[in-house]
């Protein structure tokens, strides 16, 4: 993968995009859990003096607050990040899509998303009723033309299997996230199954859940967090997503 | 990483991670959300005791 070295934080394609984002990515769950607007805010913009550029959030994290801090702590710093959200339509309709991204994008203070994914497609049926008609894949379509999103996903942790049935519709998605680390070689390898799929077709890779979701391998000494992270960032994603819950974890 | 740095880490963790409990997100229920399990016409984890 080309790498382009930017100080701190490496800068990597986002696939065919022709984007560049930083390879760590900016966790949006654990933003909504600070103590302090203070510290949020600290983090977020320490995070981007570093250089990650990478930001996640979701509509559902925190009944919107996760979106709703980072909309207020990007201010003034909206055009130094690429700024991805997700949609969480569970199978539901193409316009309460529509209604989630107009609520996303008022949260985080924006007229555009640079990303928006499908969330969690953990259900067997999932990509049938998203890629029903008028489900949430012509809300993609919908949402792009208006110039609301730039680019276009799906997320899931659960089954190699589901994301596979995801790509079978050959829908030209831009990025699947999807979990990486050192012990999904041995159980429902994403990496083995579906990351080549996606590289395949022009798409990116971005991973999440780098230490297993709960920093379990880490407490069990299974891993070390600098061996789990440097693992996840060394396959071919564009970023991997981390919670950071405070300075001294993001320093 | 290196390939073989990669590849050493994974086999070092395999033993480990061969049942899938370090990655309950997969072997589990406990991180599929509960509006999800909503939409899907499952019970919320608060529900079921998870």
């Amino acid at each position: 993968m080309a790498d382009q070295d930017q100080g701190a934080i490496l800068q990597r394609p986002l696939g065919r995009t022709g984007a560049k984002v930083s390879a760590l990515g900016l966790g949006g769950h654990r933003l909504g859990d600070f103590k302090t607007v203070d510290e949020a805010i600290r983090l977020v913009h320490e995070a981007i003096d570093a250089g990650i550029t990478f930001f996640d959030n979701c509509w559902e994290y925190w009944n919107g607050r996760a979106e709703d801090g980072l909309g207020r702590d990007l201010k003034g710093r909206r055009d130094k990040v690429f700024l991805m959200t997700k949609g969480c339509t569970h199978g539901r309709d193409r316009k309460v899509a529509m209604e989630q991204l107009e609520q996303s994008l008022k949260r985080l203070k924006t007229d555009h998303l640079d990303l928006w994914q499908v969330h969690e497609c953990v259900y067997d049926n999932d990509p049938e009723r998203h890629f029903a008609k008028g489900g949430v894949i012509e809300a993609l379509e919908e949402a792009k033309k208006a110039g609301k999103v730039r680019y276009v996903g799906f997320t899931g942790h659960k089954h190699p299997a589901i994301h596979l049935k995801m790509l079978s519709y050959d829908y030209p998605f831009d990025s699947v996230q999807m979990p990486l680390n050192p012990f999904d070689a041995t159980y429902r390898s994403f990496a083995n199954d579906v990351l080549p799929e996606v590289t395949k077709r022009g798409m990116t890779g971005l991973g999440m859940k780098s230490l297993g979701g709960n920093g379990q391998p880490v407490t069990q000494g299974v891993v070390t967090v600098e061996e789990a992270l440097r693992y996840a960032m060394s396959l071919p994603v564009a970023t991997t997503i981390s919670g950071i819950d405070s300075l001294s974890v993001l320093r | 990483m290196t390939a073989e740095e990669m590849e050493a880490l994974r086999r070092r963790c395999a033993a480990a991670a061969g049942d899938g409990h370090l990655e309950l997100y997969k072997s589990t229920m406990k991180y599929d959300g509960d509006l999800g399990r909503e939409q899907h016409g499952l019970s919320s984890h608060k529900e079921l005791r998870l």
